[in-house]
């Protein structure tokens, strides 16, 4: 069996295949072939200075995050020797057409920086050859490490949660409001038991709020489990560094008034474990949060991206 | 080394299939693992880290790992073991058409492909419907049966009190368990799984007489494991299983969740591997 020529395919179908990032490949293959860089840099702007309020546009610009998105996991899996490198076939040079165009470049490095597409564009331009050197487990970390991002793409990606932290409001409600339920323990218990079909945005938010809960605590101690190989180490952690740094700030400190809540707890039949066991939850949530959102792996792929330049 | 090609769902927009997790082996040995959760279970939040620890295992290079998944919180029984002995079916008779279409092309098996062993590991409800599952089976006459080995962790077979798991499915808050969770839940299960209800009886009184003389030895369970605190099913011996391996330290839903640690439960089901 082609190992690697295996693990790649699977990538392509389950990062590059879905609707969105194929959307995104063919808007901006016919947008670049049809030289429309006026539209194309509206389409890519900076929403601070310009707001994006149309529709088609939003969804134009998530479908180019997630083609993103894929192409961290393609450094990623470059990086690691996971998959084959860039060899010019027809996928890569397709990927490296997009990822040179000046207006998709200015998007991922000027208006929202996202280093590992920065590192997988060099790469296609030859100018960055590091990799991981191999061993007997870095192909089950990579493995191990599919499987956490799969279950956050499916569960968390595009979570009403992640939206609300963004400071989004969903059809009138917000994170404040998540956090006010939190802060009702009797109904907060009877919301995360409603069946699927009952369940309004904030139940939903709920639930979103305890599988990101748990998404951190598994990332945080994969990341420890890579203190070995610091940029491949550095590179997971920028593949979610849209939430843990760009809004890391927010981020922190929302999920920190949401933790207080629970510490306001108190069982119905006074249990001095129960107590106990949300002070601990509280305080590793916290923890690791805090770890996620603070700039400790960063660096090495800074140093990679400036080394290349 | 790779030993496995990455966790994924098997395709298909139905149940099952669409609830099953697989890590397929790079070099197939023609074995495989099914992992059967829970009451309220997930198919791999259950079993964790077994997803990630067992494909290094020497006995389980060769191995696919499938983790089965279903509703383990509202449906009936019955139902889920028909679902579960459906499954297993297809999986012994159209092992090709089921591995093949989940595979990248890179990685895909000669047609003729078969198991010729399947290790069934199971926890709490997940023997419960696998027992069922595996004695309608042998009702049915399957050949392939004898293919078949049992591994069970805090089985539930001799009844259990699950409404306190309720809040497992809901969340990874485990401290809601102190906040009366029970009191807003409803299932077919609370009562399909007390001890002495119908189906656990059914189940015990066909097992017995299916395995009279010795006969019908893959409804015996390989091996059993148990938490040295256990709250929510009884412990008492099934049939003719053999007795239980006791983990310490353990209850009844960190029983079966081995960490780099704490790998007691690895242990125990490679020596059945």
């Amino acid at each position: 069996m082609n190992i690697q020529g295996a693990n790649f395919e699977d990538i392509l179908h389950f990062y590059f295949e879905r609707r969105s990032a194929a959307t995104a490949t063919q808007a901006l293959e016919q947008m670049i072939a049809n030289r429309e860089n006026v539209q194309l840099a509206d389409l890519l702007r900076n929403h601070s200075e310009w707001p994006v309020y149309s529709r088609r546009e939003r969804y134009l610009r998530a479908c180019v995050d997630d083609l993103l998105l894929g192409c961290d996991i393609l450094e990623i899996g470059t990086l690691t020797g996971f998959i084959p490198g860039p060899d010019g076939s027809e996928f890569w040079s397709r990927i490296q057409s997009i990822l040179e165009n000046k207006q998709v470049r200015r998007y991922f490095e000027e208006f929202y920086p996202l280093r590992l597409p920065q590192l997988l564009a060099l790469r296609l331009e030859g100018r960055l050859r590091q990799s991981v050197a191999e061993s007997p487990v870095l192909a089950s970390a990579v493995v191990h490490f599919l499987a956490l991002d799969r279950g956050f793409m499916r569960n968390l990606n595009d979570s009403y949660l992640l939206s609300m932290l963004d400071s989004f409001k969903i059809r009138g409600h917000r994170f404040k409001d998540v956090v006010e339920l939190i802060g009702q323990p009797k109904v907060f218990i009877k919301r995360m038991f409603l069946p699927p079909g009952r369940c309004t945005i904030p139940d939903l938010a709920l639930q979103e709020l305890s599988q990101f809960f748990q998404f951190s605590i598994d990332l945080e101690e994969f990341l420890r489990s890579l203190d070995g190989s610091p940029l491949f180490q550095s590179e997971v952690w920028n593949h979610y560094s849209y939430w843990f740094e760009r809004i890391g700030k927010k981020l922190n400190r929302r999920l920190g008034d949401a933790l207080d809540q629970f510490l306001g707890w108190r069982p119905v039949n006074p249990d001095e474990r129960a107590a106990v066991e949300i002070q601990a939850y509280v305080a590793r949530a916290r923890g690791v949060i805090e770890t996620l959102t603070s700039r400790r792996y960063c660096e090495p792929v800074e140093r990679a991206l400036s080394h290349s330049r | 080394m790779q030993t496995h090609l990455v966790l994924r769902t098997l395709q298909g927009d139905e149940k099952p299939d669409n609830a099953v997790q697989a890590l397929f082996s790079v070099q197939p040995s023609g074995r495989a693992v099914v992992f059967v959760h829970g009451f309220s279970g997930d198919p791999i939040k259950t079993w964790s880290d077994f997803h990630i620890l067992l494909p290094a295992a020497q006995q389980c290079v060769g191995r696919d790992l499938y983790f089965y998944g279903y509703d383990g919180l509202r449906a009936n029984m019955t139902s889920s073991a028909a679902l579960f002995r459906d499954f297993l079916d297809r999986l012994f008779e159209q092992p090709g058409k089921i591995v093949n279409r989940n595979l990248p092309s890179d990685a895909q098996r000669k047609e003729n492909f078969q198991y010729m062993e399947l290790v069934l590991v199971a926890h709490s409800l997940g023997a419960v419907i696998t027992r069922r599952a595996l004695l309608d089976l042998t009702l049915l006459g399957r050949p392939w049966l004898s293919k078949t080995r049992l591994v069970l962790f805090a089985p539930a077979h001799m009844g259990a009190s699950v409404a306190d798991l309720a809040w497992e499915t809901v969340s990874n808050f485990r401290f809601l368990r102190f906040f009366g969770a029970v009191a807003r839940f409803e299932s077919p299960l609370i009562d399909q799984l007390k001890p002495g209800s119908p189906e656990l009886t059914a189940l015990l009184s066909e097992t017995q007489i299916a395995c009279q003389n010795g006969a019908n030895s893959h409804l015996k369970a390989r091996k059993v494991v148990i938490a040295e605190y256990e709250r929510i099913v009884r412990n008492d011996r099934f049939a003719s299983d053999p007795p239980p391996v006791t983990i310490p330290d353990t209850e009844h839903t960190t029983v079966c969740k081995p960490r780099v640690d704490f790998l007691r439960p690895v242990q125990l089901l490679e020596e059945i591997l």
